[in-house]
């Protein structure tokens, strides 16, 4: 086709590596999105209806050190991560501005294999000799932010 | 012209080179290291032990006795006394049971490893049904059952333990009867408990890992029949869960399919001449029948069996015991309050269950020496109105079963306190409503009747079976809240 021999393509492949390039100066450039959206603050900062689970979070004791996305987003690989990274923010952007946000924010399926996932990435090595079908929280309840003792993760 | 590569190849290149990246890299799975492996069918726990030490010594330490005072109502295997006539704890038991082995001499239980030991040392009325009794002890009984058939079931108590080898005729329940050798997945190995679960459509080769670790409790933590021939003789071991459902195996449906049915009758009550079914410790049956742990998906091991951190692994705690005599660490995962309040909260559940287990107690044994004041008559030659006395009968039947169930039950009303509340109560209001029949049966037959009626509780308690047992007033377990000695003041109780 004509198009490509042209100087549009000059300008289109031009535009995109330049956004390309932009998106990465954002992310890992001085600006540090990725970085910051890697943070607790980010998640409890920038989406109130996270708040409570946030304060939940922060008032826990061991996983207090544990970051969200440690815990919620693959840790298995760096494109793993990354990739559900992009996936879960576009999703919980779109329910956010939609204004979908069910009063009691309940972690998915999908959700709930990527945290049992992360728990056995660090306790793996203590649980070989018990019930592998039950999730962690089943008995360690207070981790479940829900439980952690903040009233208002349970949105009442 | 410069040949151009197509931009999909591009494109895959990409997603090769990507591929690897974005799902590689995982670190690999934790696994136990096997030491060693576990030929099929063994059954010396020794063997298993070198393979799980960690969980094996758990197992050997059911042996030893509890520290004393932890849990005040359940005393069995307790430091010091160790052994504790339950006839005693409770009186009306004696009265009740009269007629076989269980009114001679029962004791509350202790740990797991005493369980064959306590057979060979109880009075020989207890096992006077024989080699059945074996079949939730030995986890030899599968296969012998298997092998010998009638014999096995029928032949003498201590005939059948001598076919165990000699090593292992004291040994109770052991790694082989849970556990799968290869996989140590949790394996049922009672043929009794599958078919009972096949009644109530519980499909069990598709149960859960947690389900499982209900179920392999349920293969002797339950209340079954031993059904007879017409010399008495034991032919089959059952569970009467026939028109009960998975989580609803009721004390009315047990009730429904025992009460009536001549072959499941295994006793004579002395003090009523009844023939009788009996029940056993039905902790299954009770803990599912929506209690409030039960609906939270627990299963019997979570509390009786927590996991614990042993070195690096966790591990459940195969050193089975109660709780209370145990910190209550299976009740802190969930429960942030401290020990001495878990633990108030407990007791003072098994209190209530105690008051209205005697409540029951007394009320049905009340009704038992009305029947025989009522039999004595009839021997004398009084009518006694029939119509009477057959409600007054099928009253006492109901209560009585209720109150066999309450005291089988080993948890003193833990498992399902609500529930422990509904059955005592339907049994006193059963019972005394017996009472009443008779009474007004009686006076119209002319037969006068005191307004307390003499237990004679000491003909039942003294000089019982081969070791000639006496009343033990120092284990006795009173109403806590004296309640009782309204209804049956102490004079009448005839120590």
């Amino acid at each position: 086709m004509a198009v490509w021999r042209s100087k549009t393509r000059t300008i289109v492949l031009g535009a995109v590596l330049g956004l390309i390039v932009l998106g990465v100066f954002l992310a890992f450039g001085p600006p540090e999105i990725f970085a910051r959206s890697e943070e607790p603050e980010f998640c409890g900062g920038a989406c109130h209806p996270m708040k409570a689970n946030y304060e939940s979070w922060f008032h826990e004791g061991p996983h207090r050190q544990v970051k969200c996305v440690d815990c919620h987003l693959p840790n298995t690989s760096t494109p793993r991560h990354l990739w559900q990274k992009g996936l879960d923010g576009v999703h919980d952007l779109w329910v956010f501005s939609t204004d979908q946000v069910p009063d009691e924010i309940e972690l998915s399926e999908r959700g709930q294999g990527v945290v049992q996932e992360n728990c056995l990435l660090c306790h793996g090595d203590m649980t070989t000799h018990i019930d592998q079908e039950r999730t962690c929280w089943d008995c360690h309840r207070i981790m479940s932010h829900g439980f952690g003792g903040s009233v208002e993760a349970k949105n009442l | 012209m410069r040949r151009k590569v197509p931009a999909f190849m591009i494109l895959a290149a990409l997603v090769v080179a990507i591929l690897p990246l974005a799902l590689g890299c995982a670190p690999d799975e934790p696994e136990t290291v096997k030491t060693g492996t576990i030929p099929a069918d063994t059954v010396d726990p020794k063997v298993w032990g070198d393979v799980y030490p960690v969980q094996y010594d758990l197992w050997l330490a059911t042996a030893e006795d509890r520290p004393a005072g932890e849990s005040p109502y359940k005393r069995g295997g307790d430091e010091g006394k160790v052994l504790y006539d339950k006839l005693s704890e409770y009186p009306f038991m004696a009265l009740l049971f009269n007629g076989w082995g269980f009114g001679v001499e029962y004791n509350e239980p202790r740990g797991h490893a005493h369980m064959v030991t306590d057979q060979i040392e109880i009075d020989p009325s207890r096992v006077k049904t024989g080699g059945a009794c074996l079949t939730c002890k030995t986890p030899y009984a599968p296969s012998m059952s298997e092998e010998q058939g009638a014999s096995y079931m029928a032949d003498p108590y201590l005939d059948v333990l001598s076919r165990i080898p000699e090593e292992h005729q004291e040994l109770g329940v052991a790694c082989i009867d849970c556990h799968d050798n290869e996989t140590m997945a949790v394996k049922l190995s009672r043929p009794a408990l599958t078919s009972a679960l096949e009644d109530i459509g519980f499909d069990h080769e598709g149960a859960t890992r947690q389900e499982m670790r209900s179920l392999a409790c349920a293969q002797c933590h339950v209340t079954y029949v031993l059904q007879r021939d017409e010399e008495m003789k034991p032919v089959e071991l059952l569970f009467p869960w026939q028109g009960s459902s998975e989580g609803a195996i009721t004390i009315e449906n047990i009730i429904e399919v025992i009460k009536d049915e001549p072959s499941y009758y295994e006793w004579k009550q002395g003090v009523t001449g009844f023939k009788l079914a009996f029940i056993r410790h039905p902790e299954y049956e009770f803990f599912t029948a929506n209690s409030v742990h039960a609906i939270a998906g627990l299963s019997c091991a979570d509390c009786h069996m927590p996991y614990t951190r042993v070195g690096s692994a966790k591990v459940s705690d195969h050193d089975i015991t109660s709780p209370l005599k145990n910190e209550m660490e299976a009740c802190r995962q969930c429960h942030p309050s401290s020990i001495e309040d878990l633990k108030e909260q407990v007791v003072a559940i098994q209190e209530r269950t105690l008051s209205l287990t005697n409540r029951a107690g007394y009320a049905t044994a009340v009704s038992a020496k009305l029947f025989e004041t009522t039999h004595e008559a009839q021997e004398a030659g009084q009518q006694v109105d029939q119509a009477l006395y057959d409600q007054a009968k099928e009253l006492y039947l109901q209560a009585f079963y209720r109150t066999n169930y309450l005291g089988a039950e080993n948890s003193l009303g833990f498992h399902n306190p609500s529930e422990a509340g509904r059955i005592a109560g339907d049994a006193v209001a059963m019972a005394t409503q017996c009472q009443a029949l008779l009474r007004q049966a009686l006076t119209e037959a002319g037969v006068s009747v005191p307004a307390a009626v003499n237990l004679e509780l000491g003909t039942y308690l003294n000089d019982r079976g081969e070791k000639g047992l006496m009343f033990d007033s120092e284990v006795e377990l009173k109403d806590p809240t004296g309640v009782q000695d309204l209804l049956t003041p102490v004079e009448s109780l005839g120590y």
